[in-house]
């Protein structure tokens, strides 16, 4: 059945580009820091130096090789893309699960802080809770990001899981003696796992693009390096007016690259688990 | 012997707009080794009847008062969680009305029927459950292929039948399936109706309460049945009895608008019940059947009529019946 699927998911013209976008990407981060193992935060060279032979993407102000910076920069920001995508999904799915599961006043009071939670402006809340931090590393940040953005994975979820509670193979399951927890989380989940997946990969993408958000301000990670970081540095010194287009453009356009194929998978994906969707 | 006894059971679904009287002071009894037609139009509390008779009563539905009592339980005292472990699909089991979604799509049969044993039968292990479903489906001329089949690969009367095997797991002593053949062809009706009578004679289950709106099937399957109207009994006898000598005006009205190939059909027209059930909501004051009835008169607008036996085992709800 794997195999299906696989023969069946790489058949889509569009997954095959943007799977393949996202795995390059990914790849720099998981070994380009091996192979390439200049330290990203020693100076090495001359100050704001072109791309050239001994610096693929040139220096920055202070000296520092910026390759060597993006290299370890793909891999925090995946890192918290995923970390806080995985957090975030899993308190979403249960919060919604056990909403709309149990149903009256337990849905009630977990809709209520649901509702909260995604009222309040998700931004805000993070560099609150990221100035009130002062030492940030990665964990931090991911979790910082995943707790303020479960909010409408929660509601989906919760809109679904009513739907499928209704069912009448539900109630087999509770003639059959199984426990309401096993119902929710054995039975009705995976009716809905394609659901879920979509919400994971858009959260990671979305997650990566607030770290980003939140390193441009100077709240990211405070040791180590993310792509958002070195848009901070470049915003520092002024990259952007005095043309040193070698520092923010490949940091910039890996990230959209990475949650543009990032997106462009998931959409691919839907259009495969629901043939409606597909083009003819 | 009685396996199944209802005393004055009364559920209504509280809603918005009122009480919903789906059933409205009910007796009746079940015996050991019987199959119980109910019968009745859409809308007549038979469903209700189903689930309030194995307490699956959730709100907004609600016991208001009555007695059920099934082999030696009382289940009308027992809390919802005993009932759940001790008695659903070990006592009672219910096939239900839109069997086709009934079963978890994301599963094969196998492991629909895994869950089912694995709860009840702890310390079997997986080669023990593939044996018995094996056997079981065996006893019931059900193909072994299904077992490793997802339900979508059903056809609509194997589904049925998926469902009815796995809900007699257990061997109860009641089943009650709601509408088992409504979605069915003609040929596969038979089949399914065929497996209910087998499991009663392989002593698999004892009794069986078999509610339909076609009272055509119950002359081959059922010992007793029971007519409904609007969430009331109005007549209930001997099959034979019922389909031969329909005391009520209701009843007659059904068995004239069956549907037969047969000749006469064409000489004597078809025959309707006008008019619609009524709004449970505010059911009609006095006999709920008057506002369709040839007979009535002003007296049924004002008394509502008890079942009173007309003859030995016929019990009859009318005004002018005595």
């Amino acid at each position: 059945m794997v195999k299906e699927i696989l023969i069946g998911v790489f058949r889509i013209k569009k997954f095959v580009v943007s799977f393949s976008i996202l795995a390059g990407i990914i790849l720099m981060g998981v070994v380009g820091p091996i192979v390439y193992a200049v330290v990203p935060y020693k100076i090495v060279g001359p100050p704001e130096a072109r791309p050239s032979e001994t610096y693929p993407l040139g220096t920055d102000a202070y000296g520092r090789d910026l390759f060597a910076q993006v290299l370890n920069g793909i891999r925090t920001s995946i890192y918290i893309g995923f970390l806080s995508a995985i957090v975030g999904t899993a308190i979403g799915v249960v919060i919604g699960t056990i909403a709309g599961f149990k149903g009256g006043l337990v849905d009630d009071l977990l809709m209520v802080v649901t509702n909260i939670m995604m009222t309040l402006p998700a931004m805000l809340l993070m560099i609150l809770v990221a100035a009130y931090i002062e030492e940030r590393n990665v964990l931090y940040v991911a979790l910082i990001i995943s707790f303020t953005s479960w909010g409408w994975i929660a509601r989906g979820v919760r809109a679904q899981i009513m739907s499928l509670r209704e069912q009448q193979f539900v109630f087999m399951s509770r003639m059959a003696g199984l426990s309401d927890v096993k119902i929710a989380f054995a039975d009705l989940l995976p009716n809905m796992a394609s659901y879920v997946f979509m919400c994971f990969i858009l959260l990671a993408s979305a997650a990566m693009l607030a770290e980003a958000g939140l390193s441009m301000i100077g709240l990211g990670v405070t040791s180590g390096y993310s792509l958002g970081t070195i848009l901070f540095w470049a915003r520092m010194k002024e990259a952007v007016r005095r043309g040193l287009t070698w520092w923010f453009i490949p940091p910039g356009a890996i990230l959209v690259a990475t949650t543009t194929s990032l997106l462009v998978t998931a959409t691919a994906l839907d259009e495969y688990f629901s043939p409606r969707l597909r083009g003819s | 012997m009685s396996l199944v006894s209802a005393e004055n059971v009364k559920a209504y679904y509280y809603t918005s707009a009122g009480s919903v009287k789906a059933v409205d002071g009910i007796n009746m009894n079940v015996n050991r080794g019987e199959i119980l037609g109910v019968v009745g139009e859409s809308g007549c509390g038979k469903s209700t009847l189903a689930s309030t008779l194995m307490m699956n009563v959730r709100p907004p539905l609600r016991l208001v008062e009555g007695k059920i009592s099934v082999d030696k339980y009382e289940l009308t005292s027992m809390k919802r969680k005993e009932i759940r472990s001790k008695i659903w699909g070990t006592l009672i089991s219910l096939v239900p009305q839109s069997a086709l979604n009934a079963l978890i799509p994301i599963k094969k049969t196998r492991d629909i029927i895994k869950d089912v044993l694995k709860h009840h039968l702890k310390n079997l292990n997986n080669e023990e459950i593939n044996n018995l479903a094996k056997k079981r489906f065996k006893e019931l001329d059900l193909p072994i292929e299904v077992l490793n089949m997802y339900p979508h690969e059903l056809s609509g009367g194997m589904k049925q039948r998926a469902v009815i095997a796995t809900s007699t797991l257990l061997n109860p002593k009641l089943l009650i399936v709601d509408e088992p053949t409504s979605a069915l062809d003609v040929s596969t009706q038979k089949i399914v109706l065929k497996m209910i009578v087998d499991l009663r004679i392989r002593g698999i289950i004892e009794s069986v309460v078999f509610i339909t709106h076609d009272i055509a099937i119950l002359r081959q399957i059922s010992d007793k049945i029971t007519v409904m109207y609007a969430g009331k009994i109005v007549e209930s006898s001997t099959a034979n009895e019922i389909l031969e000598n329909p005391v009520h005006p209701y009843s007659k009205g059904l068995i004239n608008a069956v549907i037969t190939p047969e000749r006469e059909v064409k000489r004597r027209g078809l025959s309707y019940i006008s008019g619609q059930p009524p709004d449970l909501l505010s059911p009609p004051i006095g006999c709920r059947f008057y506002p369709r009835c040839e007979l009535a008169k002003d007296l049924c607008q004002k008394q509502e009529p008890h079942l009173t036996e007309v003859r030995r085992n016929h019990f009859v709800a009318c005004n002018f019946v005595k």
